[in-house]
Parts: C-alpha cells; sequence; structure tokens
C-alpha cells in the first residue's frame, strides 16, 4: 500500500477564525536585549500576537469560530453529522471539548463528536480523518474545529517559546460532494524526538497536583515551571529543514503532482526562517509561500488554515481553483502533508476578534 | 564557494555585527556567541548553501567561520 492515501468526494467548503483582541509585540517584550529583538523578528518574522486574557479559553475561541462558520454557509447546525475538534489546551481534562461545543452551538445529539489532542500537524489530521469518514457517503458534513490558547502553556520570562506562540481558533466546513477533486495526505510521527517540545508535568505520569510541581532547569538554563512549554529550538530547526523539503518532495512524486503545479505551499507557521530555508530547497519563489506569523505568531493547528485565510483571500477568483500544499511539523515529532484543491466557491471566512 | 565568499554570507546575516571583527580564522564564540537565534541561523546558511544538516553539536564544536566553512566542504 502507498503511504501517500487518496480520498474522494470530499469539498472543503469554508473556513472562519476567532483570535482574542488583545495583542502582544514582540518589540514590547521586556526579556531581550534591544539587539535580541531586532534579530528575534527578523529571525522568526514575529511582530505581534494575539494573547487570550485569563477568562477566555480555547473553547471559547472556538465557539466564536464555529457560530460564524455556521451563519457564513447558512448552516442549519442540525445538519452538521461530525464535530472534530483539535486542541492541546482542552478546557478539562473530562469531558472532551467537542461534547460542550455542540450543546453550545446547537448541533444535534446524533453525531460523531470527539476531540484530538495534536498539534503543529493537527488540521492536516484533522482533515484526513474528517475525510476519511466523510468519503463513505453516509455522513455529509463534518466540522473540523482547530483551536489553542497556548500561550497559557508559557511563562513570560521563557524568551525561547513565550514570544512566538500565540493564540487562535479556526473552523472549517468539510463537504461530501461526488464531483470533487481527490485529496492526497501522508502523516508521519517519531516519538524519539518528543522530549524537544513537551509540557512534562500536568498529566497522569508525573501527577497534577501543584504541591509536587517542580521547577525544571533545562539545558538552555531557562528554569521552567514543570507544567509549561518547553521546546529545543534548535533540535526542532534541525528536524523541520532535515526533514520536510525531502518529505514534500516525495509526496509530491507519489501523488504525480509536479511541484510547479502547486499555486501555494502553506507551512506551519513555526518561524519564518524555518519555512523560508524548506522553500530554499524546494527552490520556490517567496510568493508561494504565504505567511501568517508575522501577526499571529505560531497558532499550533489553527496556523495553516488561518493562514490560508488571512493571506490567500485577495487571490483573483480567475486564479481558482488553487491547488495547496498545506505541510504542518511539529510537535510529537509529527509532520504531514496534504495536497488539496480549493475552487471558486470556497469561502473565506473573517477572523473574528473578541 | 570559497571560504571568503562564505565568511561574507555570515557577515551578511549578523548585521549588527561590525563586519570588520568577522574574518574566517577569529573566535567564534567571541564575535557569535552560540545563542539558540544566531546557532539557528548558521545551520540554516549552512542548509541553503550547501544542503546538509549540521547539527547543533557539531557546530557547537567550531571554533571559527573556517571550522565550518570545513565541515560544510567535509559533509557535502
Amino acid at each position: 500500500m502507498s503511504s501517500v492515501i487518496e480520498i474522494n468526494h470530499i469539498d472543503l467548503k469554508g473556513i472562519t477564525a476567532c483570535v482574542p483582541k488583545e495583542k502582544e509585540c514582540s518589540k514590547d517584550y521586556t526579556g531581550f536585549s534591544p539587539d535580541e529583538t531586532n534579530k528575534f523578528i527578523r529571525i522568526t518574522g514575529i511582530e505581534e500576537r494575539r494573547i487570550a486574557p485569563k477568562n477566555t479559553s480555547a473553547l471559547d475561541l472556538g465557539i466564536h469560530a464555529l457560530n460564524n462558520l455556521i451563519l457564513q454557509h447558512h448552516l442549519n447546525p442540525a445538519e452538521i453529522d461530525i464535530l472534530l475538534v483539535v486542541s492541546q489546551t482542552r478546557e478539562y481534562i473530562m469531558p472532551q471539548m467537542a461534547h460542550i461545543i455542540q450543546q453550545k452551538c446547537g448541533l444535534r445529539n446524533e453525531l460523531l463528536c470527539f476531540d484530538i489532542p495534536a498539534g503543529c500537524a493537527g488540521f492536516n489530521l484533522g482533515l484526513s480523518i474528517v475525510g476519511n469518514l466523510l468519503e463513505a457517503g453516509k455522513y455529509k458534513k463534518a466540522v473540523l474545529i482547530c483551536t489553542d490558547t497556548t500561550s497559557k502553556a508559557t511563562f513570560y520570562n521563557d524568551k525561547a517559546i513565550y514570544p512566538i506562540l500565540g493564540d487562535a481558533a479556526i473552523a472549517s466546513l468539510f463537504e461530501y460532494n461526488e464531483t470533487a477533486s481527490p485529496i492526497y495526505y501522508q502523516h508521519f510521527s517519531d516519538g524519539s524526538g518528543a522530549e524537544y517540545l513537551i509540557i512534562p508535568y500536568g498529566a497522569y505520569r508525573s501527577g497534577y497536583d501543584d504541591a509536587t510541581l517542580p521547577n525544571i532547569l533545562y539545558e538552555d538554563g531557562i528554569e521552567r515551571p514543570g507544567n509549561k512549554v518547553f521546546i529545543n529550538g534548535n533540535k526542532i530547526f534541525e528536524f523541520a529543514v532535515g526533514t520536510i523539503p525531502s518529505s514534500i518532495s516525495k509526496f509530491l512524486e507519489s501523488a504525480n503532482t509536479p511541484i510547479q503545479h502547486i499555486d501555494y505551499f502553506v507551512l506551519h507557521q513555526a518561524n519564518k526562517i524555518i519555512n523560508e530555508t524548506i522553500r530554499k530547497q524546494l527552490r520556490q519563489e517567496a510568493e508561494k509561500f504565504p505567511m501568517s506569523i508575522s501577526v499571529f505568531g505560531n497558532t499550533s493547528s489553527a496556523s495553516i488554515p488561518i493562514t490560508i485565510l488571512f493571506a490567500l483571500n485577495k487571490v483573483q477568483p480567475e486564479s481558482f481553483p488553487l491547488k495547496l500544499l498545506l505541510c504542518g511539523f511539529g510537535v510529537g515529532l509529527s509532520w504531514s502533508n496534504v495536497l488539496i484543491n480549493i475552487n471558486e466557491t470556497f469561502v473565506f471566512g473573517k477572523i473574528e476578534e473578541i | 564557494m570559497s571560504l571568503e565568499k562564505f565568511t561574507s554570507l555570515i557577515a551578511d546575516e549578523f548585521q549588527e555585527i561590525d563586519p570588520s571583527l568577522i574574518t574566517a580564522d577569529a573566535d567564534l564564540e567571541e564575535i557569535i556567541p552560540m545563542s539558540s537565534l544566531n546557532v539557528i541561523l548558521i545551520m540554516a546558511i549552512v542548509k541553503v548553501e550547501y544542503g546538509i544538516d549540521l547539527d547543533v553539536k557539531e557546530l557547537k564544536t567550531c571554533t571559527s567561520i573556517r571550522d565550518v566553512y570545513e565541515k560544510c566542504i567535509i559533509n557535502k
């Protein structure tokens, strides 16, 4: 069996997004020296991010994004057969967020409703799951939400990750359609790099009691609370630029798609230098690599769809259908490629601020 | 690519550093402290120009730009 999977009869109808209105600018981050600030902005491309206040959760952002999706597509919520929520910053340890969103947004009780705790490759993962479920024709409409408030999993003095992560949610609508173009996907996992991007405490291996929560002194010299994100930025960079370019090339070859047929490469927005290095390895023009990281930072699983909304919404109608290569990579380690066409009926929803 | 060209590429990426200090044999740690961001910048140059993955440990053993250059030549 080929590791590149083809799914048929699925249309991506539209995407909406929701971000907190509160902004934080890289130039205001006091953890950097002035030289570091300039270098950080030049390397990561991050000028500002959206940061959810204490009383706004990933669930709240996801509900707003879905409500907008329902309005935008004149959907009857009762028509939705599948609700999949991708998040690493869930509302509760239990129950899953999808059930709460199902009730809050007026979806019917009889539906397939579940969460996946995936990160940077989460949109691709979710897309392939709802695509496979829809393909058989028994379900007609699916909603995929990717929502995270990962800023809450960092602490201010951690200059390796605090100024990088931003908060955002997207909701996307997939429908069964006999005449839709095929979608191709391929997923990868390498758990040997799990420790390079990790929150080691706060779950059931190490205990979740505040009284037993240690601070951990990491090899980069930063001491972090055990329930906050640690990133080994150099290892993640090594992984991304060492793995992704050839992964994309081989994927396109297996999908019988010459690289010059791709209109846009929508990559996870980890940082600018990673995406630029990948682009140069693939020998592609900068115009084909849309970015949203300058204004949203790294928004985890929402980063690919929010980049589509932010950077491709002005594409001229005559350019459609657009052939997109979506590539997510990061925590796990995991990485994933999707080849998808979006046609002229695709609705670029608004990016709502709350 | 010559050592001179490689050195000038490094100098282009580290514009905040006095270019007269960036020479092939200068003490690397003295001119470019191996912070996470600086390591990433050098790794990106090496990847784009030579297509090779110089890992962090290997890079941190280099004492000069000449050392980095020679590793690129050997690994290419």
